[in-house]
């Protein structure tokens, strides 16, 4: 029963992909209602099945038999086999619940985004289904190579909704740097994965699970793996080095940029770090490395976010940053507290980025911050949301990012190699983001700038005609998956209220502490034991005390300069201080690529085919036939049919015996 | 049935040849293919398939013996004998031989008509049924022969045909890329034979004959090893030149460029694959010694081949010599893994060679669809072609997807084996293959965006015919489609009836060395390989 259950649930979003998906090779413009109808069913069906299963099922306490089951064999060479299966245990439901929730709040907010757009709707719909199926199998496999199926498949997913607008050549190239670039972190996942292979022999879970609670596996070993595999998640979860390709990505239509690259997709790292925990807890430099990396990544994209102008770059650079603060997490073997995160940021950032398209949609597809400002009294029901995600985002108390944030932070510090180094690094991140995102609110919302106007007079000059004026409405089926976003972030924290409050383990990390076990029945608490110092109560109440402190600076600079201040982001031509103009160009990072790399493997790749197999390698074909052909030529011409020349021939050898003879009797 | 599958073409052929209808006619003369002609070689094809898929219904996945002996000329003693028959290496390969085909002359009709209404008539229609019959026929026998003349005899026969599809069909340039082919694979051809015949003569006095089976692989299993190791370069050179191997690989896409469509996709889908059978066939377990020494050497052929190959399609700008060099990296995997030497790596190798036939055959077909309605193939003048054309955008998509091994469709399964293959046997040369996982995205999205993204292009938005793809070319992609998606999932549908024979030529076992000391239980460590 929960097995075929779980079946219908994953494939069900397949099928909705594939009859609209066909709905949109037949026309172009297919009756919406149907559309949505076979979309929203997509997605609802599995939420609805997993949230059966969680209430009728001891989730916490399945046997192993009941966790994983197998649908059919895939792969058997004789030596190597993996079969086609699920795995139900307290990691995968966490994530079902994350995917296909925030995925139909994101469904019913879709019809009414896409509502504007008559043509290929079907073509949307069917994709984001498509997501939904790839995204669950990345969840809910009892193997790698299923986790590696949903890996691709929400990349492909994720190229096509980026690439979405056909016509548009940005949006085509953003979708192939998307690909291209989880396809040089999924190289390395490969790796990653053949290691572990060698040295477990299987790659299903429950065997590598079991693998790890009889075996030690040397440091080293384990240490080189998880490299390997954390090279995946740099690439799927937007990390230094790999981050480039998420704000392109916003090139996509903003439902998209919510669902795939802010609350899910980009989260599939976190989870694969979680799922593999008995790899990574016994990686401790592999880990640590991990928690720089996630640090860096929090503080530099938190730095590109200060400047920009278009409202959804600066969102894309602040999940960049809080994907960040989730890889620190992990790194100091926090997985509670990154798992944490990973869900609060899926509720804040979806209701950020769904509320910046309610914007967008209502200005008429402007997403450029310079031409808004004064929008509260067009939009108040969108501002409220947008406080509240954002208030959640800066870490206020009270809401959930705080308390997630907060968790990170206070575990971050506590580390061994380094802790108050990356604890240093995430509280400037929590002043940034504080500063960045209230600079949206104030820029967007309020100010003395009126967006409306500037709009319609930008309109008049540019198109002279009048169906460009006044704001959109924005409809219910936009409004209220957005209610729904802004109740959980607001209530989203309170699974992990701080031990400072409770004077327990927050129950988020004891959930995460029972699921995910390490060897010999170790937590990963347990397990990362040894990598932390523990912190008395003050210095809990000095570190919490600190984080507040930084979110109200931020906010009160941001107040400062643009509410108060007035101030305006330049154009894009116009002089900056160098510091600006560094953050506002992205560090030239994208460029520096090009030059570094991107150039010479064109110019290597060009080379190859000008110089070394035309020029070198045919060449020398054709040099070697032409020589034959002139050998033979050479002698050809002997043959000249003239009796006298054949004369001549006769005499020239008798003459060389002879002289041989000659020389013999000599 | 055996032999049924290779006299039906033949039969077909000459009933084309007789068939009472006027052949030559200029390009612009207005006449229209003359459907009954393609009929008779479709049956006769078609025949060929439903022998074939007949003997695969009696075949015994569970033996690695060669099966379904069909004798022709029985002959005593060290006679050339005329015995077909297939085993676990062939039966695939004949079987995708065998569909590709009907498929390639139904799609040759089609693509005829599409060009008769931008009035462009075939050129001498018979002899083309012909060439593509006999060339079915060849190809064929050289999977079924069962003994090395025989064997040779098909092998180099069905040059001739794919040299005439090339030569007159082809392209401006055909002559050239005509000439190359011929005398590059003949030369090669040139070594197997001494090959061959050194092998027979090494062993003459112990009785062995020229016929292909275990006595065989067991006699020449006991020449002194520096005899096995000459012998082996004479078979190995003549097929890398066949498959083609780095740097062997500069004949192909002459070849592709200029051969008309159905050429490409038989040249794509089977040709290449007799390079790669002739080493599972031949040279590994014919000179396990000699492979065994040369296999490091070879899996770096390979890897090269893999990582160049990618880097020269990254650089074309022709749609077609993109696909060309595309099959250069692809072979590549597949001789990587067969030296690679373990069960995952040749497992992964042979479903890779069908997997390439499929996905890269329908790749061919699908440029000539769209080369039958805007005449050029240079990727610079085409774009928007996916507003223009969806059904055409979305058939392409799955094979470009397939071609750069996304999980779920077939390319990914063998890609996947043979890299874990390749890792087991050797770490630094699995790493660098790996590579090529991101350049072959690299060029394929390339390629993607480029001809179906953005405005429409020159070539696009001045087509005089209509882009969208009418029912019959449809129709033909759905079997390509189909396997593409089945063995994506279900892989066992060609590894399972090969497992047996495969086993025979692995010749490397599995390297666990690093295997972690226990602690607790002691659980031995191959047991989690096998009770999954």
């Amino acid at each position: 029963m929960e097995k075929t259950l779980i079946t219908l649930a994953m494939w069900l979003p397949l099928a909705g992909f594939v009859l609209n998906g066909l709905l949109s090779l037949r026309s172009k413009t297919a009756n919406q209602s149907l559309v949505s109808g076979i979309g929203i069913a997509g997605v609802l069906a599995p939420f609805a099945i997993f949230a059966y299963l969680t209430f009728n099922l001891d989730i916490l306490h399945l046997t192993e038999e009941m966790k994983e089951f197998v649908l059919f064999s895939w792969m058997n060479t004789g030596t190597f086999s993996i079969d086609f299966g699920y795995r139900l245990d307290g990691l995968t439901i966490f994530m079902a619940w994350i995917v296909t929730g925030i995925g139909f709040l994101i469904h019913v907010y879709s019809i009414g985004y896409m509502y504007a757009e008559k043509k290929d709707f079907s073509r949307f719909f069917a994709y984001l289904n498509l997501f939904i199926f790839a995204m669950l199998h990345l969840v809910m496999g009892n193997n790698l190579v299923i986790l590696f199926l949903g890996w691709e498949g929400v990349g492909l997913a994720s190229y096509l909704l980026i690439g979405f607008d056909v016509h548009k050549d940005s949006a085509a190239d953003a979708g192939k740097k998307a690909f291209i670039a989880n396809r040089i972190g999924d190289a390395g996942f490969l790796i990653g994965m053949f290691l572990l292979y060698q040295v477990t022999g299987t790659l299903q879970y429950s065997g590598i699970l079991e693998f790890f609670s009889v075996h030690s596996v040397a440091a080293d070993l384990l240490n080189v793996i998880a490299v390997f595999l954390f090279i995946g998640a740099v690439g799927k979860s937007a990390q230094i080095p790999l981050y480039v390709w998420l704000p392109d990505a916003m090139a996509g239509p903003t439902p998209v940029s919510a669902l795939i690259h802010a609350a899910t997709m980009v989260t599939a790292g976190v989870f694969m770090i979680a799922r593999l925990s008995p790899v990574f807890l016994g990686a401790p430099e592999a880990s640590t490395m991990i928690a720089y990396i996630g640090a860096s990544t929090a503080l530099f994209s938190a730095l590109i976010a200060l400047t920009q102008t278009d409202i959804k770059k600066v969102l894309a650079y602040s999940t960049v940053s809080q994907l960040g603060y989730m890889f620190m997490a992990m790194g100091v073997g926090a997985y509670g507290a990154g798992m944490f995160h990973l869900m609060t940021h899926a509720f804040f950032k979806a209701l950020l980025f769904l509320s910046s398209g309610a914007v967008i949609i209502a200005l008429h597809h402007e997403q450029d911050m310079r031409r808004m400002g004064g929008l509260f009294k067009h939009l108040k029901l969108i501002a409220v949301l947008f406080w509240i995600g954002a208030i959640a985002i800066s870490g206020v108390p009270g809401l959930s990012g705080f308390f997630s944030k907060d968790m990170i932070l206070e575990q971050a510090y506590t580390f061994k190699n380094g802790g108050p180094v990356l604890f240093g690094m995430g509280l400037l991140t929590a002043l940034l983001t504080s500063f960045y995102v209230f600079r949206l609110i104030f820029l967007t919302f309020h100010t003395r700038h009126d967006g409306v106007a500037d709009m319609e007079h930008h309109h008049d000059d540019h198109h002279g005609h009048d169906d460009h004026h006044g704001v959109l409405p924005v409809s219910w089926n936009m409004k209220a998956p957005l209610v729904v976003l802004a109740l959980l972030s607001i209530g989203g924290g309170y699974v992990g209220l701080p031990h400072l409050f409770t004077h327990e383990t927050p129950a988020i990390v004891s959930y995460f502490d029972k699921v995910l076990e390490y060897s010999e029945g170790k937590s990963p608490s347990e397990a990362s034991h040894e990598w932390k110092n523990h912190p008395t109560e003050s210095e809990e109440q000095v570190l919490m005390g600190v984080s507040i402190l930084v979110a109200v600076i931020g906010f009160l600079i941001a107040f400062l300069i643009y509410q108060k201040g007035n101030a305006r982001p330049q154009p894009d031509g116009a002089a900056r201080p160098f510091y600006q103009a560094w953050s506002y160009n992205k560090f030239y990072v994208d460029e520096l690529y090009e030059f570094l790399i991107l150039r010479p493997m064109k110019k290597l790749a060009e080379f190859s085919y000008k110089i070394v197999d035309v020029k070198i390698i045919d060449n020398t074909l054709d040099a070697i036939a032409a020589a034959l052909v002139a050998i033979g030529n050479f002698f050809r011409s002997f043959q000249s049919g003239v009796i006298s020349d054949y004369a001549l021939y006769i005499f020239l050898g008798m003459s060389f015996l002879g002289m041989i003879l000659i020389g013999g009797v000599i | 049935m055996l032999t049924l599958s290779i006299l039906a073409p033949l039969v077909a052929a000459i009933l084309v040849w007789i068939f009472p209808s006027r052949n030559n006619y200029r390009e612009d003369s207005g006449h229209k293919p003359n459907g009954w002609l393609m009929n008779v070689a479709l049956i006769g094809s078609l025949i060929a398939m439903v022998a074939s898929l007949l003997a695969a219904s009696s075949f015994n996945g569970q033996s690695a013996e060669f099966q379904l002996h069909e004798v022709w000329f029985p002959a005593e003693g060290k006679a050339i004998n005329w015995i077909f028959s297939v085993d676990g290496i062939s039966i695939g390969l004949y079987l995708l031989t065998t569909i590709l085909f009907p498929i390639g002359i139904y799609y040759s009709y089609a693509s005829f008509l599409v060009n008769a209404k931008q009035g462009i008539s075939p050129r001498r229609e018979k002899l083309f049924w012909i060439s593509l019959l006999f060339l079915e026929a060849s190809v064929i026998g050289v999977f079924l022969a069962q003994n090395l003349i025989t064997f040779y005899v098909f092998w180099e026969i069905m040059l001739v045909p794919m040299a005439l599809l090339i030569g007159i069909w082809g392209g401006s340039d055909r002559k050239y890329a005509t000439i190359k082919f011929f005398i590059y694979t003949f030369a090669g051809s040139v070594f197997l034979l001494v090959g061959m015949i050194a092998l027979i003569y090494a062993q003459w006095s112990n009785g062995t004959n020229f016929d292909i089976g275990f006595a065989l692989y067991q006699n020449a299993a006991q020449l002194p090893s520096h005899i096995q190791r000459y012998l082996f370069w004479a078979f190995i050179l003549s097929f890398l030149i066949k498959i083609p191997a780095f740097p062997f690989h500069t004949w192909l896409p002459h070849a592709h460029t200029q051969a008309p469509t159905v050429g490409s996709i038989i040249l794509a889908g089977v040709l290449l694959k007799l390079g790669t059978y002739g080493i599972l066939r031949f040279s590994i377990p014919l000179f396990p010694e000699a492979a065994n020494a040369y296999s490091e050497l070879f899996m770096w052929v390979g890897a090269v081949a893999i990582v160049y190959g990618a880097w020269l399609a990254w650089s074309q700008d022709d749609l077609k010599k993109l696909i060309a060099y595309s099959s250069v990296s692809h072979m590549g995997y597949i001789v990587m893994g067969m030296f690679a030497g373990t069960a995952n790596a040749i497992a992964g190798s042979y479903l890779q060679m069908i997997n390439h036939g499929i996905t890269t055959g329908l790749l061919f077909m699908l440029v000539g669809v769209v080369y039958d309605r805007v005449h050029t193939r240079d990727i610079a003048k085409f774009g928007g072609l996916a507003q223009k054309s969806p059904v055409f955008a979305t058939i392409f998509l799955i094979a470009t997807l397939s071609s750069v091994g996304l999980p779920g469709t077939n390319g990914f399964v063998g890609e996947f084996l043979i890299l874990l293959g390749t890792f087991e046997a050797n770490m630094l040369i699995g790493a660098i293959a790996v590579t090529g996982v991101i350049f072959g995205a690299v060029y394929m999205l390339q390629l993607y965006k480029a001809v179906f993204f953005g405005e429409p292009g020159e070539a696009i938005a001045h087509a005089k015919v209509s882009l969208h793809m009418n029912s019959r070319e449809i129709l033909l992609t759905v079997p390509f489609l189909v396997l593409i998606f089945w063995l994506g999932f279900k892989p066992d549908l060609v590894l399972s009836p090969v497992r047996a024979s495969l086993e025979k030529i692995q010749f490397r076992e599995i390297d666990r060395s690093f295997v972690a000391p226990k602690i607790g239980k002691a659980v031995p460590v191959e047991g989690h390989a096998e009770h999954h």
